[in-house]
């Protein structure tokens, strides 16, 4: 199996190369102008562009990690996903034991996306699974195709705040009536379980499920493939550089990669700030307006802003969500510039923009129930060693296979 | 030249790329097969899937953002 990337060297990367390295710079100059107000916001817009470069790079995608498992029995992304999560888990651990050395004090670290965990964590990850399969991306996904050309995606991201505001005007009776009685379950805590242990147990439970997906692997009979480049020896100086360019701008990375890079990044994020969510740039541009004509009450507002994690908050409209999401849109833009894969994409079946705003809708529901999205509520979540992260996973995983029954009949 | 069987699936979103070309090997037994695609997920999804029902894969990046996948029927 051969890829050919049209026998061109460098001269025909010149120019997106070129284009690419001015918006780099724009945004370097964004934020060195930036870091004379606030330093954290502009380390936090550089690393949500590394997010969405890493994200367009590795073409990773949360929704098709568990869909594909049911769709064509591939496992290649959520083994990804398993790999993220566990440099994150080691990472973040360290960071919160910083930030809380004693666990049997009743203090959460603060910042990390510990949510409470019940009724409202399992109808929001069914909602979000189910839509992101329906909408053919989730949150992260369909910011980062936005970058790189996607018009479904804005339909997406349209659906997605209204499902938000239809969430949040609807947050009180779920509020009152389950999410107030929801416990918050942070693994340190349990029973003194401490770290170590806990960090135990997540490891087993992510290598458990690395076996289990490559034993499904081995039932549905797929096979990993490795697109084997015509590989021209690299003599001159030249030619060994743009060997390494084309690796990490050209070439696809691989999910493993892609999954261990946003792992690590997951990790830079929450040293400077807190950990990743993309949802909450939206859902916090959202509440501003919203707020303000009354159609989201002041105390959905400041109970969200209580819980933490990726919905709406107080602060001024440019806060670190708004960062990480604009940021990781900027990054993915200027990934499919350089790699020469930017271009505007519209279906030709009209009935795909129903189906992402459809779907869309599902999604900002679900993750306004649940606090986040898959990345907030979940890849966030399982490293901050929360028990919200686990549930919210798996019931996005039983979401998407509903999904995947639907979206056959759709074709 | 015979004529080529060619399946564009250009703006499609995601996984319809993967499941037409899947639904299109399954129900046309062709000893060859391009999809045109502008969904690069495909680039790594289609593969596995083509091979797995034995064919061959070569892909070739035709424009900006744009890749045919040739697919060929392996002679066992």
């Amino acid at each position: 199996m051969t890829t050919k990337t049209n026998e061109t060297q460098f001269s025909k990367h010149k120019k997106n190369l070129y284009t690419g390295s001015i918006l780099s710079l724009l945004s370097i100059l964004f934020s060195v102008l930036f870091s004379a107000s606030d330093s954290t916001l502009a380390s936090v817009w550089i690393l949500s562009n590394a997010t969405g470069f890493t994200l367009q790079r590795s073409r990773f995608c949360f929704a098709s990690g568990f869909r594909d498992l049911f769709l064509f029995g591939s496992g290649f992304t959520l083994k990804g996903i398993l790999a993220g999560l566990f440099i994150s888990t080691v990472g973040f651990s360290a960071i919160m034991h910083w930030l809380v050395p004693n666990t049997g004090l009743g203090m959460l670290p603060p910042e990390a996306h510990i949510f409470p965990v019940g009724i409202s964590t399992v109808a929001g990850g069914l909602i979000f699974g189910f839509g992101m399969v329906i909408a053919g991306g989730c949150v992260s996904g369909s910011l980062y195709r936005l970058g790189e050309g996607y018009v479904t995606s804005i339909s997406s991201i349209l659906g997605i705040s209204i499902g938000m505001i239809l969430a949040m005007m609807s947050w009180s009776w779920w509020n009152e009536n389950i999410i107030k009685y929801e416990p918050t379950v942070w693994l340190p805590s349990i029973q003194n379980l401490g770290y170590s242990w806990s960090i135990v147990i997540t490891t087993i439970l992510i290598s458990a499920l690395f076996l289990l997906v490559n034993y499904w692997e081995s039932k549905t009979g797929i096979i990993e493939t490795n697109i084997n480049e015509n590989q021209n020896p690299a003599y001159t100086f030249s030619e060994k550089i743009f060997h390494y360019f084309k690796s990490i701008f050209l070439k696809g990375y691989s999910p493993i990669l892609g999954g261990s890079l946003l792992g690590v990044l997951g990790i830079l994020m929450f040293i400077v700030k807190k950990p990743i969510g993309v949802t909450g740039g939206l859902s916090h541009v959202i509440t501003i307006p919203f707020n303000k004509i009354g159609l989201i009450s002041n105390e959905t507002v400041s109970r969200l802003n209580e819980l933490g994690g990726c919905t709406s908050s107080n602060e001024s409209l440019v806060n670190s969500s708004f960062m990480m999401t604009f940021g990781v849109i900027f990054g993915s833009f200027v990934a499919s510039i350089i790699s020469g894969e930017f271009k505007i994409r519209s279906p030709k079946n009209k009935n795909r923009y129903l189906q992402s705003i459809l779907g869309g809708i599902l999604m900002g529901y679900g993750a306004t129930l649940s606090l986040g999205c898959t990345i907030g509520a979940f890849f966030s979540s399982i490293p901050s060693l929360s028990l919200s992260g686990w549930v919210f996973g798996i019931s996005l995983g039983l979401g998407s296979f509903i999904g995947t029954k639907v979206i056959n009949k759709l074709i | 030249m015979e004529n080529e069987n060619i399946l564009d699936v250009r703006g499609e979103i995601c996984p319809y790329p993967m499941l037409k070309t899947n639904k299109e090997l399954d129900s046309v037994n062709s000893p060859e097969l391009k999809v045109l695609t502008d969904h690069s997920p495909a680039l790594m999804t289609i593969p596995p899937q083509a091979i797995k029902r034995g064919y061959d894969c070569e892909i070739e990046e035709t424009s900006q953002g744009e890749w045919t996948i040739k697919l060929t029927k392996q002679n066992l």
